[in-house]
């Protein structure tokens, strides 16, 4: 569609994403159990903001808008961005198409750590850890041993990592089931339940410049490496004979995947879909040169999310469904429609 | 004398685990040579090739590109000197042919650097050398096997490099293909040439010097005519030939297996 625009049709298509993610934005904050009108919604965020006075208002509609939707909204942006991203990476660095931000074992770590602190009692010697600690202790074990195995001689060995991140993710996944299994209390397992589907449903402020930074740190490292990850994307060998460093190159791309995955996981646990199916999505649109596709995908990725959370919090309203339902119960008709309708093939 | 030499390979050793497939291979090609390297299947013409693009590392010896240490070079300049075609895997992502192209421009080019009008131009300009001019905009996966191998080609070319090393790049090409990749090669009296050849025939027509591989050794290097003998040709293929000089060329007839 916009595979050989030019230049200034790219302007126009990336401000009209960045109008629609605004825009989705605050339409995110005024929906929800209770709705509040446009301006109360824009009064009492500038008000907070700009420090100004907000007597007029009640302090529960404060509470609504600032204190719970506007950081939930915020995160779930950044966590759209940020798993696609990742997902664009993980397709680049193996090559293949099917690869998402959780191949190599990252989340199912982070879901035995969550489950860990949600679901046993105090652990002996450490005491009882928090959930988004626990989470992130859990990915980044997973993505130390993914390394040590992963890699020789300080190279990276995609497939073997891949297995190894495979192998991983069965035995993480049997862990949580374990102690799902064994905790009797059904109330507990149901919250535990929830938030491995991925869920934004805790978030709050506190988690915004964790997500906001991430996300920063991984598109100024990744920014610089478009033209890296083309070549990779196209093959490892016609990388290297072009003259990539391609040693240097995935260990740069695998550390920030693992960064970006770890703490997103950690926060809202491992949401489905979004990772993979947004960037065949975008590169149908855009085409598979990264320059363009980056920016396409991750503004794409933080209106899609916004909206899946959205959904989310207002379908069963007032009670919650995890996001990662929503994300793959309306990701997977679309992606199988584009499958339909499009020249993107696969492969061959 | 020296320093005219492109690529330098001293003593070279390759051996994967106890397996030795290559044994002390010491040779040169010169600034503006076209070398060919024949030999049957497994005697390690690809590993030799592979060997001096680093894809793989020597066991033992050295090899200079351009009078430095080819491993100790970075990656940016060696693609500068150097650039490779050899027989590659489809990729599996969509690609416009410029996209593809362009890619030979990476180590000329500095980080966050834009693609400026002198590398559409050396694009187009490759693409012409091939005869795909026009094509920027076409999807890479849309091309036929010899016209994806082309791209491949305009891609090493949109690398300025002076020296050229072809890996077996034709192999699963037809022959018209083959003479094509051949003649384009001959064109440039400017470049240096390193590359496998199948074909004896072709060797004989395109290639100044020819280094002929058994079992990881190098047992002929010179000119075809010194190269490509009735003996060395049975000793070594296995084959009987029938070999004459017709205009400048050797011809050499394969009369059967023996």
């Amino acid at each position: 569609m916009l595979r050989n625009s030019k230049k200034g049709v790219m302007a126009g298509v990336y401000i009209t994403l960045v109008v629609l993610l605004i825009t989705t934005l605050v339409l995110a904050v005024n929906f929800g159990s209770v709705d509040i009108n446009y301006k109360d919604v824009f009064q009492i965020i500038y008000g907070k903001v700009f420090n100004k006075d907000l007597s007029s208002y009640k302090n529960s509609q404060i509470n609504i808008i600032w204190a719970l939707r506007l950081p939930k909204v915020i995160v779930a942006a950044c966590t759209g961005s940020g798993l696609v991203l990742t997902g664009i990476l993980m397709q680049a660095i193996t090559k293949n198409p099917l690869a998402d931000p959780y191949v190599l074992g990252i989340s199912s770590g982070a879901s035995a750590g969550a489950v860990i602190s949600l679901l046993m009692g105090p652990l002996p010697l450490i005491g009882k850890v928090p959930l988004a600690e626990s989470s992130f202790a859990g990915a980044l074990l997973t993505a130390v041993i993914v390394f040590v195995f992963g890699s020789r001689n300080g190279k990276i060995n995609t497939t073997k990592m891949i297995l190894v991140g495979m192998a991983l993710s069965s035995f993480f996944s049997a862990l949580t089931n374990i102690i799902i299994f064994l905790t009797p209390d059904s109330r507990r397992v149901q919250s535990a339940t929830f938030w491995l589907t991925g869920s934004f449903a805790g978030t709050d402020w506190s988690d915004v410049p964790v997500a906001v930074g991430v996300l920063t740190v991984g598109m100024i490292l990744i920014l610089p490496l478009t033209r890296e990850l083309d070549a990779l994307l196209i093959g490892e060998d016609i990388a290297r004979n072009t003259g990539v460093n391609t040693v240097r190159i995935k260990w740069i791309l695998i550390l920030v995947s693992t960064l970006l995955t770890s703490v997103l996981v950690s926060m809202s646990g491992a949401i489905g879909f979004v990772g993979f199916v947004i960037p065949h999505i975008t590169r149908n649109i855009v085409g598979a040169a990264h320059k363009r596709l980056i920016w396409f995908s991750v503004l794409l990725g933080a209106i899609f999310m916004v909206w899946a959370d959205l959904f989310a919090r207002i379908m069963f309203s007032p009670q919650e469904l995890p996001v990662g339902v929503v994300t793959a119960l309306c990701g997977t008709p679309v992606f199988l429609w584009m499958l339909r309708k499009s020249r993107y093939s696969f492969s061959k | 004398m020296k320093n005219k030499d492109v690529i330098q390979v001293k003593k070279l050793d390759f051996n994967i685990d106890t397996l030795n497939i290559l044994s002390q291979v010491s040779l040169s090609v010169s600034k503006n040579e076209f070398v060919g390297l024949v030999g049957p299947n497994g005697s390690g013409k690809s590993t030799l090739l592979k060997n001096i693009y680093r894809h793989y590392t020597p066991s033992s010896g050295m090899i200079y590109l351009n009078g430095k240490d080819v491993f100790k070079m970075k990656s940016k300049e060696v693609a500068q000197q150097m650039a490779i075609v050899a027989q590659e895997n489809q990729p599996d992502f969509d690609f416009s042919v410029r996209e593809m192209v362009i890619m030979g421009r990476y180590s000329r080019k500095k980080m966050f650097e834009q693609d400026d009008q002198t590398d559409f131009e050396v694009v187009s300009q490759a693409l012409s050398m091939v005869g795909m001019q026009g094509t920027e905009e076409r999807s890479f996966l849309s091309l036929s096997g010899g016209e994806k191998q082309r791209i491949y080609l305009a891609m090493a070319f949109a690398q300025e490099s002076e020296l050229i090393i072809l890996d077996e790049p034709t192999n699963h090409l037809d022959i018209g293909y083959q003479l094509y990749i051949m003649e384009i090669m001959r064109q440039f009296q400017d470049k240096t040439i390193f590359t496998s050849v199948h074909d004896m025939n072709l060797a004989a027509r395109y290639c100044d010097r020819i280094i002929m591989l058994k079992d990881g050794r190098i047992i002929a290097n010179g000119s075809p005519e010194e190269v490509l003998t009735v003996e060395r040709i049975r000793e070594v293929f296995h084959v009987d030939t029938e070999i004459e000089k017709k205009k400048e060329y050797l011809r050499i007839t394969y009369l059967g297996w023996i």
